[in-house]
């Protein structure tokens, strides 16, 4: 559905069709701020080597302050996904159909995220994923995840 | 506090569906009246009363955070209210705190009410409160992620790793809605769907259907929970039959679905997460899950009932989807499952959907499940849980303690 027939059917504000970002914390702010360097940092305890995605205020393995961002490799694969075609938030309904996707990062943690740059029938389990970084505003740039090229 | 200590005696529940005229205070009001009723007792019994959270619109929940309910429905010699929320576990979570308060001694009789009225709200204003209940605004809503969004995600990943077809999965909204069709309160009794219907309706989220989502809904239950003591002298003077609380078993996994535990990360053998918790509630109750006449499963989306259905023992792990696509979990099959028909089917009332499989539970041990009764069923289990698959509760019940 464009936008215009969207705005008409629903009767909504361009405000009900901004599209929802991430507001930093206290704790998350380096992995916003990594990412808008196109890095993708994952909070690591100096003390007992876990890493936290999403990052949170202290090392919930261990309890501990002394923490150090760690670039990641950019290299994961698709553990599940799924091809959404209706019933989403306002804002997202122009991009239907689109992917939600597991992805699990080659250092351990997993993450939500979505597939680009791929033909939604070519998406399979397992496959290899590498990062890239969509400048979806001047503050925010969002980690997504494109195939990697054989 | 231990086994068959304290049990329920009467329930009360309203038709499920969309009745916007019906407001949720009406809806809290006469299903208490009508649990007061069941159980046999005056409503000047209740010492205590507790309430569980209505979803989106602040009004009944500030209310009831200020003590309205015991006032409104009669129960002048209350002493306690509280409201306890744990999203869709809130179920289990209620029946806990019944549990401490029928143990401190301060009541003896405890009403329990829940009461949701999502007619009340324009379907903008679902979409965008569902579109972001449940999912991190931080890290899943700028993608888009929605409930139906994750529960696909986990249905894509039990298919493929444990050889469940979605035909299978289909077949667990056929049985659903067969049972609800012998349910008076169910929001969907009309009309039997098939495999093929399911699979035909409209394409939600890849790989789930329509008829494979659930439907918000209105509804209300609610119950009267007592000391075995109690309970027995009222038996003994009005005839009503107790359901004893034999067992329980909980875990929490995670808020976000990519942060679950190892045992739920794993999603073809989910089971391994689940099937502790059930077997700490067997363990209580001293019994297992051949002793069982019915499976009460709360998933919400079919493969999740397949992933609980595969942790309580009715058959082997992985095997669950088979069972179903052979009907042995619907009406008249060996192992009943999910008898009122969940949120599938019955209709999904926020925080309510654990607490209408709960009182169709007790009216099932009870012998008042109409023409959706189990013959001579004696025990059986009940399970919940809420957030985004955040943690998983289970429950046995029995109409003697064994």
């Amino acid at each position: 559905m464009d936008v215009n027939t969207l705005k008409e059917k629903f009767k909504l504000t361009d405000d009900d069709l901004k599209k929802p970002l991430p507001v930093p914390t206290k704790w998350s702010k380096p992995f916003w701020e990594g990412t808008k360097q196109h890095k993708l940092l994952l909070k690591t305890c100096k003390d007992c080597g876990h890493i936290d995605h999403p990052p949170y205020l202290y090392c919930t393995e261990c309890l501990s302050d002394n923490s150090e961002w760690v670039q990641a490799s950019g290299r994961a694969t698709l553990y599940a996904f799924a091809i959404n075609e209706v019933g989403v938030p306002f804002p997202f309904m122009p991009d239907l159909p689109y992917v939600t996707a597991l992805v699990d990062l080659k250092e351990g943690p997993r993450m939500l995220s979505t597939i680009v740059e791929c033909d939604l029938k070519d998406i399979k389990n397992g496959m290899e994923l590498e990062v890239i970084f969509d400048d979806v505003s001047p503050e925010i740039s969002l980690p997504k995840w494109k195939p990697v090229k054989k | 506090m231990g086994k068959g200590d304290f049990a329920i005696i009467g329930t009360g529940e309203v038709p499920h569906g969309m009745f916007p005229e019906r407001s949720e205070f009406e809806i809290a009001y006469t299903v208490a009246r009508n649990a007061v009723k069941d159980a046999g007792i005056d409503m000047k019994d209740v010492g205590a009363v507790l309430t569980a959270a209505h979803i989106m619109g602040a009004e009944y929940n500030t209310e009831m955070f200020f003590g309205h309910l015991p006032e409104a429905i009669g129960a002048r010699n209350n002493r306690i209210y509280a409201t306890t929320v744990s999203g869709g576990g809130s179920s289990s979570s209620i029946v806990k705190t019944a549990e401490g308060i029928l143990e401190s001694g301060e009541a003896d009789t405890v009403l329990v009410v829940h009461a949701q009225r999502f007619s009340q709200f324009s379907a903008n204003e679902q979409i965008k409160y569902f579109a972001h209940a449940g999912s991190s605004p931080e890290w899943e809503v700028p993608y888009g992620m929605t409930y139906n969004g994750l529960a696909a995600m986990m249905a894509n990943a039990y298919m493929e790793h444990s050889g469940t077809t979605i035909e299978q999965i289909a077949a667990v909204s056929v049985a659903c809605r067969k049972w609800a069709c012998l349910q008076p309160n169910a929001m969907f009794n009309k009309k039997e769907i098939t495999i093929e219907d399911v699979l035909k309706s409209k394409m939600v989220a890849a790989p789930l259907t329509a008829l494979m989502c659930n439907m918000l809904c209105d509804g209300g239950s609610a119950y009267v929970m007592t000391t075995a003591k109690k309970a027995r002298q009222i038996a003994k003077k009005i005839g009503v039959k107790p359901v004893y609380l034999l067992g329980h078993g909980s875990r929490y996994s995670h808020r976000f679905i990519a942060s679950a535990v190892p045992s739920f990360a794993d999603m073809g053998t989910m089971y391994k997460f689940f099937m502790p918790a059930a077997n700490d509630a067997y363990e209580q109750a001293g019994l297992g899950p051949k002793d069982m006449d019915i499976f009460e499963i709360y998933g919400a989306y079919p493969h999740l009932d397949l992933l609980i259905m595969d942790a309580v023992g009715a058959c082997e792990p992985g095997k669950s989807g088979a069972l179903v696509e052979a009907g042995e979990t619907s009406p008249g099959g060996k192992y009943p499952t999910t008898t009122n028909g969940e949120a599938l089917s019955f209709g999904h009332t926020g925080t309510g959907v654990g607490f209408a499989l709960f009182v169709e539970s007790v009216r099932q041990l009870q012998g008042k499940a109409g023409q959706a009764q189990v013959p001579d069923a004696k025990f059986l289990i009940f399970n919940c849980g809420g957030g985004a698959y955040s943690d998983v509760h289970f429950t046995i019940l029995g109409n003697k303690v064994p």
